[in-house]
């Protein structure tokens, strides 16, 4: 009787503590602004069009898809402030996947910041065009443009990840080194498969040592000791290691310990 | 007047001189520094060094009586030239060495009465089915060579073997390291110390044999041990009945070099496996004192077989005493080649195939 209560707790306990976790993940989701206007630039209805477009792309795409505007950034490199945006306030899913588009307009300056499945998505080529895409707006102040094009062109690279620029899949080659890959590791193993057939037929050896005549319980050791003669200290800077991404000119640790991608310009 | 003392630098071997500044013994080629009492203390280390001394004491073997020597008989073959020992009654038909049908016989004379003697004990049927298993499960020797085998002419044989006995009293030197690793937020560090080991004590062998038979290899007479010389009894002609028996062509202080050989392998493996706790261990010195050292001439039994195949000839052994069995077989070097493309190609089609899959995933 008690272990069934015992069960029955433990099972209503498991189901709050589920039941807080997601209702916690939902409301932390519901908290995101997709579009912060931190100057003014965008009307409160303008805002609200736009966090509601840049917000339903997220959803489709399972990647956050955020637009930041400040006024300045108060002598921090743009990609810091990207990436510590990013790291407080941004990430769809167990990955943290995310885009961030982030502008100083009293500095001219801005920087994308990805993030875990945005990462792969968004190289510096697709960066680089869609600021190209961007950029023109923001010159010409026309800011409401400037998010709808980031978002669009966020959504287009997200919907078609795996193709190439063109719209058509990307076709994956087989590549060649594993030929002589695959015919080394098979050499290999037909060395090992035959070697222990082939050793079975030599059983004639030399033998190493007389330890089978050794009298029984005579070893002795009468004389045992050690002598401290000097030390040597050597020392090798540390390093951090990061992952690598050959496409990705900017993999960088964010403020929350993120790694990010993107790329940064001025307009 | 004293000469003048130096002190030898035990990380790089040059002159170490005194630093005033340091107040210690410092190397002005490495730059490694010493406390004096260190170097000190590995001086006098070094001072005790001997080279080795592996010194044999008493003759092996004895004199036949009259009598005994009456009872033999010397077989010569007219093939090989081996020599083999037999008792009157006992007739060699073939050569155990080559299998050369024709034996000359002779009178025996010469040589030493062997001292001990292990009696067969194991018979030929024994040794038949060993050389049987020994075939057995082989799955690259050639099908032919089974069958061309002449297992019934396996032969009965007292191999004359050298034993020695001996005390050996060691002392060795060895140059061993200790690391140690941290790290602060910018470097990591490694320190390495240098330690001089040394161990000293002693170890007795009984009875380690070498062969003394020219004709047989030193490898396959080597391969069939150990024996146990326990079961050993003096030699007596009588246990020659029924058998073959060689006579030593190698001489004691020959094979006394080979027993020397051993007896050190062993010494020092035995004092390297007490050095532990370093990170890296290596012998510096060893000197190793044979005391008590005594040689016997003794008879140990082995079944022989000799066969010749494809030009080649193999020859089998087995110990009389345990039954161990050995000899080396030859190859069917199409069936390897099959079999290993067999492997290969299966394996690397395997892998080629996984590659596809994984790019397809």
């Amino acid at each position: 009787m008690n272990k069934r209560l015992l069960r029955s707790f433990l099972a209503v306990l498991m189901g709050l503590m589920i039941t807080v976790s997601v209702l916690g993940a939902m409301s932390a989701r519901a908290a995101l602004s997709y579009v912060v206007d931190e100057t003014g630039s965008l009307t409160q209805e303008q805002i609200k069009e736009l966090d509601a477009r840049l917000a339903e792309q997220s959803a489709s795409n399972q990647c956050d898809i955020v637009f930041v505007m400040v006024n300045s950034l108060n002598g921090v490199p743009v990609e810091t402030a990207a990436d510590t945006y990013y790291d407080n306030n941004v990430g769809y899913g167990a990955a943290n996947s995310g885009i961030v588009l982030y502008i100083s307009l009293g500095d001219g300056e801005y920087a994308f910041s990805t993030g875990g499945y945005a990462y792969s998505v968004f190289s510096d080529y697709e960066c680089n065009e869609i600021a190209s895409q961007v950029v023109p707006y923001l010159q010409s102040s026309d800011y409401y443009t400037a998010v709808k094009t980031f978002g669009d062109g966020a959504d287009y690279y997200l919907q078609h990840a795996g193709q190439d620029q063109t719209g058509a899949a990307v076709e994956k080659k087989h590549n060649p080194i594993w030929a002589p890959i695959a015919a080394l590791v098979g050499a290999i193993a037909g060395w090992i498969g035959t070697g222990g057939q082939k050793a079975a037929l030599k059983s004639v050896h030399q033998q190493q040592g007389a330890q089978n005549y050794v009298r029984q319980g005579s070893f002795q050791v009468t004389d045992a000791r050690e002598q401290y003669l000097y030390s040597q200290v050597t020392r090798t800077r540390r390093q951090t290691e990061q992952p690598n991404r050959p496409t990705n000119s900017r993999p960088s640790g964010g403020g929350g310990g993120g790694v990010h991608g993107g790329t940064s310009g001025k307009f | 007047m004293a000469g003048l003392l130096q002190y030898k630098c035990p990380c790089c071997g040059g002159a170490i001189e005194w630093n005033s500044t340091l107040q210690k013994m410092k190397c002005p080629y490495c730059d490694t520094e010493f406390d004096l009492a260190t170097l000190q203390a590995y001086d006098q280390e070094l001072a005790t060094d001997s080279p080795d001394s592996m010194e044999w004491q008493q003759e092996p073997g004895s004199e036949w009586t009259e009598g005994e020597a009456s009872g033999l008989r010397v077989y010569v073959c007219k093939s090989c030239g081996g020599e083999i020992v037999g008792d009157a009654n006992t007739a060699a038909t073939s050569c155990p060495y080559c299998g050369n049908p024709v034996m000359m016989m002779g009178n025996f004379s010469g040589h030493l009465k062997p001292d001990y003697i292990i009696p067969f004990q194991l018979d030929k049927e024994a040794a038949k089915k060993a050389l049987k298993a020994h075939l057995a499960d082989k799955k690259l020797l050639p099908a032919v060579f089974k069958d061309e085998n002449h297992i019934d002419e396996i032969k009965g044989l007292y191999v004359p073997f050298w034993v020695f006995d001996a005390d050996a009293d060691a002392r060795m030197r060895y140059k061993a390291t200790r690391v140690r690793s941290w790290h602060d937020a910018q470097w990591n560090y490694t320190e390495t110390s240098y330690f001089q080991v040394i161990r000293g004590g002693n170890l007795s062998f009984d009875h380690v044999p070498v062969d003394g038979a020219s004709k047989l290899e030193d490898t396959l007479m080597e391969s069939i041990e150990p024996f146990d010389f326990s079961r050993a009894v003096p030699f007596q002609t009588a246990y020659l009945a029924g058998y073959l028996a060689d006579k030593y062509d190698v001489d004691k202080d020959v094979t006394v070099n080979r027993a020397n050989e051993r007896i050190k392998q062993s010494t020092q493996r035995s004092f390297d496996q007490t050095v532990q706790g370093y990170a890296s261990v290596m012998n510096d010195y060893s000197s190793i004192q044979l005391r008590n050292g005594v040689a016997k001439y003794v008879l140990y039994p082995v079944w022989l077989l000799n066969t010749t195949w494809e030009g080649n000839k193999y020859t089998f052994a087995m110990n009389g005493q345990t039954g161990k069995f050995v000899g080396d077989l030859p190859m069917d070097k199409k069936l390897y080649w099959k079999k290993w493309g067999m492997i290969a190609g299966i394996t690397a089609a395997a892998i080629y195939g996984i590659s596809w899959l994984i790019q397809l995933l």
